[in-house]
C-alpha cells in the first residue's frame, strides 16, 4: 500500500521536473548544450526508415529539374561535357594558383601540398523538420564525410556544403539558402575561361545575385556583356570554400539589372538549373586528408574514384 | 491511453513531418503543414488531462530532436526544451478549449490545430528570442511568426486529412472518451 503510494507520488512529481528540465535546456547556452546533437542525430536515425521512402515519394511527385528531361544518350554526353569544362577550367584556375603560389613561395612562404577528393554517392533522405531547404544526407562520419565537405549533382553542379556531420548523416545547406551566405562566384565570357567576378547572395526565390566586377577591373574592353543564359562558376579565393570546389557550376544568369545600391555598376541574377533543395541525390566530394576542407593555399580537385560517380 | 499506439503514431507523424515536407511545401518559403500538431490536438481532445500533458512532453522533445536551430554563421545546434515548453502550452490550449467543441467532428480537429499551431510558434519564436540575446541564434522573429501563421493554417488543412485517419484508429489508442460516434460509427 505504502509502495504503491510513493509511486504515485513519484510519478507525479516526473511532469513538474521534466518542465523544470526543460525550461534550463531552452536557456542553456549552446557551449553547454553541444552534447545534445548526439541525441539529434539519434532521432534522425529512429525517424529515417519512414521518413526515407516518404521523402522519396516527395521529390518523385516533384522533382527537382525545371527542364523537361532529354533522352538518356543526350543527357550522358552533356553531363561529360560539363564534367570535362569543368575539369578544363579547374586546371587553368589550378594553373592560376600555381603561378600565385610561386610567387608566393618566392617570397618563402609554406604553402600545402596538392590533395585529392574522393567523391561518394549518396541519397538525400529527408529535410530537418523546421529548416526548409537544409538536406539530410544519408552519409555521415563512417564514410569519411567531413564537415565542409562539397555536395554537387550531375557531377559539376554545385549543391552546397557539408555544415554538421553524424555518424550515419550529414546535413547538407545548399547554395540557395540564406543561411549559406554570400560566395564569390564568376560569370564565364567565353570556354577559354575568361571571366568576370560577382559575388552572389541567395535570395528568397532560390536565385543568387549580386554586383558584377566591372570589365575595366580585368582590363577587358568596357563593351564586354554578360547574357542571360551564360555558366557562372563558384570562384571562391577567400578559402571560404574547399579548393577542389572552385569552378563548379553555381547555375545560369538569368537577369542582368542595374545595382541600386552602385549606379555605375551592374547586378547578376543566377539561377540553377535545378532546385537544390528537392535533388534526391547527392555526390559528395570528400578531401582526402584534412587541409583541403579549411583550405590554406591549397588543394585541388583529382577525382580519385571512391565510391564515385553518382550523377556522372 | 495506449503509449504503444502514441509511439508508432508519434513515429508515422514525425516521419510524415519530416519525408513530405518538402513536397508540400508552398513555394520556397518555408510554409509546411504540420503532421505532429494534429496528433497532439488529438490526444488532447480525447485523453486525461495528465496523458495530455505527457504525451505534449514527449511529442515536444521528439520535435526539439529532429529540428535544429541555425546560428551565425552557418550552423547548427539541437537546443532541447522550446517546442517541450510550446507543446504543453498547446496541449493546455486545447484542454480548455475541448468542452465547447463537437469532439466526434473531424473538422473540429482542423480548427482546434491552428491556435495550438500558432501558440507553438509564438512560444518558441518568443524562448529563441529570449535565447538570442546571449547566444548565436540566426532567428528572425517577424519573419517565423510571419511563416508560423501559414504553418499553422495549412496544418489546419492536414489536420482534417490526418482526423479522417486517426478517428476511425481512436479504439487503438484506448481512450476513456469514445471520440468517434456521430461521423466514424462503431460497429
Amino acid at each position: 500500500m505504502a509502495r504503491a503510494s510513493a509511486t504515485t507520488s513519484a510519478r507525479s512529481r516526473l511532469v513538474p521536473l521534466a518542465i523544470a528540465l526543460a525550461v534550463v535546456f531552452t536557456f542553456l547556452p549552446i557551449r553547454y548544450s553541444r552534447w545534445l546533437d548526439n541525441f539529434g542525430q539519434l532521432a534522425e536515425v529512429l525517424i529515417g526508415p519512414i521518413a526515407g521512402p516518404l521523402s522519396s515519394f516527395g521529390r518523385t511527385i516533384s522533382p527537382a529539374s525545371r527542364k523537361p528531361p532529354e533522352p538518356e544518350l543526350v543527357q550522358r554526353l552533356q553531363n561529360e561535357r560539363d564534367i570535362f569544362e569543368t575539369l578544363y577550367n579547374q586546371e587553368r584556375n589550378e594553373n592560376e594558383r600555381l603561378n600565385r603560389i610561386i610567387e608566393q613561395l618566392q617570397r618563402g612562404i609554406a604553402l600545402n601540398p596538392r590533395l585529392p577528393v574522393r567523391q561518394l554517392a549518396a541519397p538525400v533522405i529527408s529535410t530537418p523538420s523546421n529548416l526548409a531547404g537544409v538536406l539530410t544526407v544519408r552519409a555521415g562520419s563512417r564514410l569519411g564525410v567531413q564537415r565542409n565537405s562539397v555536395a554537387v549533382v550531375d557531377g559539376v553542379q554545385l549543391v552546397g556544403r557539408v555544415t554538421r556531420v553524424g555518424p550515419a548523416t550529414c546535413w547538407v545547406l545548399p547554395v540557395t539558402d540564406r543561411a549559406a551566405g554570400s560566395i564569390e562566384s564568376q560569370v564565364m565570357l567565353d570556354d577559354a575561361g575568361v571571366g568576370l567576378a560577382c559575388l552572389l547572395t541567395p535570395g528568397d526565390d532560390g536565385t543568387l545575385s549580386g554586383p558584377l566586377q566591372d570589365p575595366s577591373e580585368r582590363g577587358l574592353p568596357p563593351d564586354v556583356r554578360v547574357e542571360p543564359g551564360m555558366v557562372v562558376r563558384l570562384l571562391d579565393n577567400s578559402g571560404a570554400w574547399p579548393a577542389s570546389a572552385r569552378m563548379l557550376v553555381v547555375g545560369e544568369v538569368v537577369r542582368v539589372e542595374d545595382d541600386p545600391d552602385q549606379p555605375l555598376r551592374q547586378r547578376v541574377v543566377v539561377r540553377p538549373p535545378l532546385r537544390l533543395d528537392r535533388v534526391s541525390e547527392v555526390t559528395l566530394r570528400i578531401p582526402q586528408a584534412e587541409g583541403d576542407a579549411s583550405e590554406t593555399g591549397g588543394n585541388s580537385g583529382g577525382n580519385s574514384g571512391g565510391n564515385s560517380g553518382g550523377g556522372q | 491511453m495506449s503509449w504503444i499506439a502514441f509511439a508508432v503514431a508519434t513515429w508515422v507523424c514525425f516521419g510524415l513531418e519530416t519525408g513530405l515536407r518538402d513536397a508540400l511545401r508552398l513555394g520556397t518559403g518555408g510554409v509546411a503543414p504540420s503532421f505532429v500538431v494534429p496528433l497532439l490536438c488529438f490526444i488532447s481532445m480525447h485523453a486525461s488531462p495528465r496523458e495530455v500533458v505527457r504525451a505534449a512532453l514527449v511529442l515536444g522533445l521528439v520535435a526539439d530532436l529532429t529540428s535544429a536551430q541555425a546560428l551565425v554563421p552557418a550552423e547548427y545546434a539541437t537546443i532541447v526544451g522550446p517546442h517541450v515548453l510550446a507543446y504543453a502550452v498547446a496541449a493546455q490550449l486545447v484542454l480548455a478549449l475541448r468542452g465547447v467543441v463537437i469532439s466526434q467532428n473531424p473538422l473540429t480537429l482542423g480548427v482546434l490545430s491552428v491556435p495550438a499551431s500558432l501558440v507553438i510558434t509564438i512560444v518558441t519564436t518568443a524562448l529563441l528570442t529570449i535565447r538570442s540575446f546571449y547566444d548565436p541564434v540566426a532567428i528572425a522573429p517577424s519573419h517565423d511568426l510571419l511563416q508560423g501563421l501559414g504553418t499553422a493554417l495549412f496544418s489546419g488543412v492536414s489536420a482534417i486529412a490526418l482526423a479522417l485517419v486517426l478517428f476511425p484508429m481512436s479504439w487503438a489508442f484506448g481512450f476513456h472518451s469514445r471520440p468517434p460516434a456521430r461521423f466514424f460509427s462503431r460497429r
